[in-house]
């Protein structure tokens, strides 16, 4: 529901300020500071210029206004909205799991050589060692038929300063 | 509802103003499709001086 116009008035002020000591932050340190400065200002002032202008456009237009409140009040309007928002509540909760799930693998695929270090330091060493120049791209794995995968990670392996080649059967 | 609004002949935008709910809401009521909250039924009643056992029957759903 729209607030009233001295509520959009002080936000789009307070949305050119935050743009405008964004610029102060021009150091790079404060980069990341500056970024979001900026992108709280540009959303607040275009959300009250918006909202001011629906405004001035209910003002010139009483029956619209009033037939808009009725249809947000509405109980079966109310009814949809909420239904929708408890759909998309229930979808966000298995995503932030399936989200939660899916770093947590990562994490374990990268943590694996650490393990067996402990296990026996030298054969852990030497498995960090390859996961790492794989990761950096250091080191192809190419199969002896070439495939289009192998190609690919050939064609990454071009760009790194070391090349080594592991030839799998 | 149908046959109230159509022997009254009341338009479905009158009776929706004087209830203050859309006019989907009172077309969803007339085809079945939404059953009002206890509020809006008295109100519908109110309006059209009846009970509310008297505009709405209540159906047992079918297992």
């Amino acid at each position: 529901m729209r607030r009233s116009p001295a509520f959009y008035v002080i936000l789009l002020f307070a949305g050119i300020c935050a743009i405008a000591a964004s610029f102060f932050f021009n150091n790079e340190e404060f980069k990341a500071v500056s970024g979001t400065l900026i992108g709280i200002g540009a959303g607040s002032s275009g959300v009250s210029i918006s909202n001011l202008l629906m405004i001035r456009a209910a003002r010139k237009n009483p029956e619209l206004e009033k037939q808009a409140i009725i249809d947000y009040h509405d109980e079966r309007n109310t009814v949809i909205r909420n239904r929708a928002k408890a759909k998309a509540a229930d979808i966000t909760q298995w995503l932030i799991m399936a989200i939660a799930y899916v770093t947590i693998l990562i994490s374990v695929n990268k943590a694996a050589p650490a393990r067996k270090m402990n296990d026996s330091p030298a054969a852990g060493a030497a498995v960090l060692q390859l996961l790492n120049d794989y990761f950096h791209n250091r080191i192809t794995f190419t199969s002896s038929s070439p495939s289009k995968s192998s190609l690919y990670t050939s064609g990454l392996d071009m760009f790194s300063r070391k090349s080594k080649s592991y030839i799998l059967s | 509802m149908t046959q109230m609004t159509h022997f009254l002949s009341i338009a479905i935008l009158e009776l929706a103003a004087a209830l203050e709910v859309s006019r989907q809401t009172i077309g969803s009521l007339e085809n079945g499709r939404y059953n009002p909250s206890i509020i809006l039924a008295f109100k519908i009643a109110h309006f059209f001086n009846l009970s509310v056992e008297e505009i709405f029957i209540y159906e047992e759903e079918e297992k």
